[in-house]
């Protein structure tokens, strides 16, 4: 997947003053802008994109940085997390200590929750020393108050979205009113980057693999359960052509036998 | 990196400094068939290879590491305010696990301190060339 190199700025007009407040960022004209945000996700192109997308935002919000994580676990033996980062250094310098996706407390809470939450809210436990340190680090660079907007999708713990907004402000999500306000537009951008990146990797599976339809219809009837003799009565094909053509698809997908393969592809949403 | 005269778009981090040794004709001729288990799924699915059409050598960089376990693309993208540089930080933390971090710097310093700062800098091989690639990207002018 590749995008443009060269693209127009995000947001041609002067960069807004910081809200000073969530009450004053949440009347502000910007924050009315969010929902043309959200409804140009599903047409982004690149990653880069994405982040002056996501850079928007935390200036619609008056935030001052915003980190976006999508966790997906292929099976037992993968798993992958991929973070955006809105701009400027404190959140990349943050996440460079980690050395492992369980050592972060936003994903870790992403994970099990649904519900928004703010970060100092969080229980973490006496012994999870990375989680804790990642948190108190989160403080000294000046990220002060976070709130993390969890996504899930159909596959349940394997495929998790976060959305994390922080400010260097000590409670800029204290008040309740504007966090019921900041929720919606937050939890449906945090959703609709989930769906967009979802979209993506399913559209690169395919592409890269270059998936045929026969192969497709293949994965479609191991998932019902039909046997090798079975499809091969349906396709009118020899089992050796069934079975060598299971090989073929398993190798190109990396993984070990066809009951993998079909999970995999059903996973991604491809079956 | 390869030297400039045959640099590749992704290429070893070290495959100027240690030549694989030259194979027979009939050697040379195969070609890897089979991923090691895992190796193509997820994140490593997706197209790390520049764009034909609207990217070269100019605009997307690949670093990878002597051990497979970093991978770092650079892409420069062009605004109307000046270029930014595109940073995948792709990295294989365990065997079956994999963080990439994806981001954008819109000054040459601003990358610099990551490059300080990140762990990445603990790859002698890798940073040194992604910082010369990263000051490269940035530095061409069109």
């Amino acid at each position: 997947m590749n995008c443009s190199t060269s693209r127009t700025e995000p947001s041609d007009a002067p960069e807004p003053t910081p809200a000073t407040s969530l009450e004053n960022a949440v009347q502000s004209a910007s924050f009315a802008g969010l929902n043309r945000l959200i409804a140009k996700i599903p047409t982004v192109h690149g990653d880069a994109e994405a982040i002056d997308l996501l850079q928007e935002a935390v200036q619609a919000l008056g935030c001052t940085a915003a980190v976006f994580a999508s966790f997906i676990r292929d099976d037992a033996t993968m798993r992958s997390c991929r973070y955006l980062f809105s701009r400027g250094p404190g959140l990349r310098q943050l996440y460079g200590t980690v050395s492992s996706t369980a050592d972060d407390p936003w994903l870790h809470y992403a994970g099990q929750h649904f519900e928004p939450r703010r970060s100092r809210e969080l229980d973490v436990p006496l012994d999870a020393h990375a989680r804790r340190s990642f948190l108190a680090q989160a403080a000294e660079i000046g990220f002060r108050d976070a709130i993390i907007f969890p996504s899930h999708s159909v596959n349940g713990p394997s495929r998790v979205g976060m959305l994390c907004l922080g400010s260097d402000q000590a409670d800029y999500f204290a008040s309740p009113d504007a966090l019921a306000l900041l929720s919606v537009p937050a939890s449906a951008m945090s959703f609709h980057l989930h769906v967009w990146w979802h979209a993506r990797l399913r559209s690169d599976l395919v592409n890269r693999v270059r998936l045929t339809p026969l192969e497709l219809d293949l994965a479609r009837m191991q998932r019902q359960g039909l046997t090798t003799k079975h499809m091969a009565r349906v396709l009118g094909t020899p089992i050796n052509t069934i079975d060598s053509r299971f090989a073929r698809l398993c190798r190109r997908l990396g993984v070990g036998s066809r009951r993998a393969a079909v999970e995999l592809l059903h996973s991604y949403g491809v079956i | 990196m390869n030297d400039e005269s045959t640099a590749t778009p992704c290429a070893s981090a070290t495959s100027h400094e240690e030549p694989q040794p030259r194979l027979s004709r009939k050697r040379g001729g195969y070609r890897p068939r089979r991923a090691p288990h895992g190796r193509l799924m997820g994140e490593e699915l997706r197209m790390l290879g520049p764009d034909p059409v609207t990217e070269s050598s100019e605009t997307f960089r690949c670093v990878v590491s002597e051990d497979g376990n970093w991978v770092v693309l650079l892409r420069r993208i062009d605004y109307p305010t000046g270029p930014r540089l595109y940073v995948e930080r792709v990295h294989r933390t365990t065997p079956a696990e994999i963080i990439t971090y994806l981001m954008l710097f819109e000054h040459e310093d601003e990358f610099l301190d990551w490059c300080d700062t990140d762990p990445i800098r603990f790859q002698i091989n890798v940073t040194h060339q992604v910082r010369r690639i990263g000051h490269e990207l940035l530095d061409i002018t069109h």
